[in-house]
């Protein structure tokens, strides 16, 4: 029956998820971010993880809408590798309604998006932003920075993939001495998109650096 | 076509929007009402930038009888609404009796200009006869390039710097007058490869509007026919957005075609048609070429000009886009890949929607300032201030390879809080609960112990600095004395046990005037 199904609707076209940078390819199944999913960062390195994992794909030309972030600081997502010139920051208005009616304008130009929900957020229209997501394949990251003030739950989401980063050493801060050098990060890729979960180390900012191609 | 001056009227309104502003209108809706009363009689008028109005004299002079006639009409025509407006803003600031804009004819572009200023001054318009015309230009000072960079095309404030940046302008008309080049007859006495050779590419605009020509030299080939685009409606459109998205498409398949044959449309005319035969047709002119932005802006402006005075009464059948004037596109030339990406241009079009939905200040984009320090290498800039179909094509440094030692230590926070801006006050205590304050030597009073951020404590565990930073390091206005202390801290509070931080969370926080706020957080 679904094979006949199938045959019918004919092979649908699977694009090439979008690419990570070496240092995380190994947490992910596929390669890389699989196009029309959702995933949700959390742990208190959220927005570097959201930054780190849409480096390599900006670099490779697809354009990255931060969405409700308005201190994004651009300093962090260069050293992440992310391309700049493709970054675009919108606040949208905090109301759920108009909320996803300005992402969902957003998705049609974006091949990623990082979004802070707001309070507000439904979770009816955060599944109808999920549906778009997913018919332009585009890939939606869920990022809930500690912060910020009035943000709202990532659970609003039906989340893919859960990436779980949470640093586990800083190096070179004392107490009045020298200043933090680096940060070790724990990134756990779980979720139910994930036959079984793994785990994996990062160093910021170098290791995720990617070599000028 | 002939590369001969083509006699032109000019209006010009030198301050336009310091003007507008005093009357608390936009620069752009303000002007409006002055371009309808032009086309009343001169139905092809060039709006380069709100402020300017060009049109060729050919076809009204003869209707009205004469360019001394056209001159008073056009005079009459534009102080009508510009006498209302001040009346209706009551801006009793207004000396009414002078002057806020002239008229002037005369043979090409700058000429015209030229003496749309001197009718500024004498409050009457300035008709340049025929024969006199080639003697205006050639006695007239060199600086008036400076007052007339809007007549004769060039983008300010368009974003992006360049030859047509106003400055550029101040350079050339400083170095002319270094060389004892005074007047443009001085200018047009030298041959245009010797002024190519001593001003670049320049040089070549030099010559030619010191000769009464057109920046651009007009292309002896007519177009061919395909280059003109037009879409027809099988119902009449009854919304502007939708009018302009069509346009949206209508400009990609244009630009692309013109990009693909080297060519660039500097000048533009469209023409929209209502379904009860109402029409509103403009001339539009870039001098720097259009992008699709820029045409998409175009007929956004010509539509809602249209629907506020015109109030067609009913809905849009068709729309069309003809070139009027093209130049070889020596800009921009397409990247050997292929030029634009689709993916830039889907973007593009995505933030141009938003903007339209949200306002344009909703959408930012991050633009390089140019500064080594990287708290202040970036501002955040309203998408519509920049051109992203040019930016993509690498207008951005490869910030990547830099050098990135500034204020901020790397590895570089991914939340910073502008502290004259938004920045969240905390509070920093020492062991015994003071609030940790610095001396004129940069020393703490105590060890920092507790950080309060609203009803969250948290606990240092560890600390660098403090530092002090560098004078005008947030707001280039005002000269600073801050200390910047960062903090490796321990939640306490319960609140946070969905990520327990047990290895702690790191932010920076900034003392100014005995307030401490939160100037970064490393998420």
């Amino acid at each position: 029956m679904t094979t006949e199904l199938r045959a019918r609707l004919g092979t649908p076209v699977v694009r090439a998820p979008l690419p990570v940078a070496p240092s995380l390819a190994p947490l992910f199944a596929d390669g890389g971010l699989v196009r029309g999913r959702t995933v949700v960062c959390t742990g208190d390195a959220t927005l570097s993880a959201a930054l780190a994992l849409s480096a390599a794909a900006t670099r490779a030309g697809s354009w990255l809408a931060v969405v409700g972030v308005p201190n994004l600081g651009i300093a962090a997502a260069i050293e992440a590798g992310v391309a700049v010139e493709r970054i675009v920051l919108a606040q949208p208005p905090r109301a759920s309604r108009e909320w996803v009616t300005t992402v969902a304008a957003l998705v049609e130009g974006f091949d990623l998006l990082i979004v802070a929900p707001p309070a507000s957020l439904s979770q009816h229209d955060a599944r109808r932003l999920q549906t778009r997501i997913l018919a332009r394949q585009s890939v939606l990251v869920v990022v809930n920075p500690p912060a910020l003030p009035s943000l709202g739950s990532a659970d609003v989401f039906a989340s893919d993939l859960d990436v779980h980063a949470d640093t586990v050493s800083w190096s070179g801060i004392e107490r009045g001495g020298s200043h933090i050098t680096q940060r070790t990060v724990n990134v756990r890729v779980a979720g139910r998109r994930c036959a079984s979960p793994r785990e994996g180390t990062i160093t910021l900012p170098c290791s995720m650096r990617q070599p000028a191609s | 076509m002939l590369d001969a001056p083509t006699r032109v009227v000019v209006v010009q309104f030198p301050h336009w929007s310091s003007f507008a502003a005093t009357l608390g209108r936009t620069a752009r809706t303000a002007f409006e009402p002055i371009v309808q009363s032009v086309v009343e009689h001169a139905p092809l008028v060039e709006v380069t930038a709100p402020g300017v109005i060009v049109f060729a004299t050919r076809g009204p002079s003869r209707y009205v009888g004469g360019d001394e006639r056209l001159a008073a009409l056009v005079q009459s025509a534009v102080g009508g609404p510009v006498h209302t407006m001040i009346t209706a803003a009551r801006a009793m600031t207004f000396d009414e009796t002078q002057a806020v804009f002239g008229v002037g004819i005369a043979d090409g572009r700058l000429a015209a200009g030229i003496a749309s200023r001197h009718a500024l001054q004498s409050g009457e318009p300035l008709v340049v006869p025929v024969e006199a015309s080639a003697r205006w230009l050639a006695t007239s000072s060199v600086r008036e390039l400076i007052e007339c960079v809007e007549v004769i095309g060039a983008a300010i404030g368009a974003g992006v710097p360049g030859v047509d940046d106003i400055a550029s302008y101040r350079d050339v008309v400083s170095l002319l007058e270094r060389l004892g080049l005074y007047r443009f007859g001085d200018v047009a006495a030298l041959s245009e490869p010797d002024l190519i050779a001593r001003f670049g590419a320049f040089g070549r605009d030099l010559s030619r509007l010191s000769r009464g020509l057109d920046r651009h030299p007009p292309i002896a080939v007519s177009p061919p026919p395909d280059h003109v685009c037009a879409v027809q409606f099988d119902a009449p459109v009854e919304s502007r957005d939708a009018v302009v998205a069509a346009s949206d498409d209508l400009a990609v398949g244009l630009v692309d075609h013109l990009t693909a044959n080297g060519l660039a449309m500097v000048r533009l005319h469209v023409l929209i048609d209502s379904d009860h035969g109402e029409r509103s047709e403009r001339m539009w002119y870039r001098s720097e070429g259009f992008t699709v932005r820029a045409i998409v802006e175009s007929v956004r402006w010509q539509m809602d000009a249209w629907i506020t005075h015109d109030a067609p009464t009913s809905g849009v059948v068709s729309l069309r886009l003809s070139p009027e004037q093209m130049v070889v596109d020596a800009g921009r030339q397409a990247a050997f890949w292929g030029g634009v990406r689709d993916g830039d241009r889907h973007a593009q079009r995505a933030v141009r929607r938003v903007a339209d939905m949200n306002g344009a200040e909703s959408v930012t984009v991050p633009a390089w300032r140019g500064d080594r320090d990287p708290a202040r290498s970036f501002e955040f800039v309203r998408s519509d201030a920049i051109d992203l179909e040019r930016r993509a094509e690498g207008d951005v440094v490869d910030l990547a390879t830099g050098e990135w030692r500034g204020a901020l230590p790397s590895p570089a926070p991914s939340l910073v809080f502008d502290a004259s801006a938004n920045a969240a006050e905390i509070r920093v205590l020492d062991a015994a609960g003071c609030a940790v304050t610095v001396d004129a030597r940069h020393a703490m009073s105590g060890d920092p112990s507790v950080v309060g951020i609203d009803e969250r404590l948290y606990d240092v565990v560890a600390w660098a600095g403090p530092w002090p930073l560098e004078e005008r390091w947030w707001d280039p206005r005002r000269a600073r004395r801050a200390v910047r202390l960062q903090l490796l801290v321990r939640s306490r509070s319960s609140a946070h046990r969905a990520s327990p931080s047990v290895h702690g969370i790191a932010m920076v926080a900034v003392l100014e005037r005995r307030v401490w706020r939160l100037a970064a957080w490393y998420a």
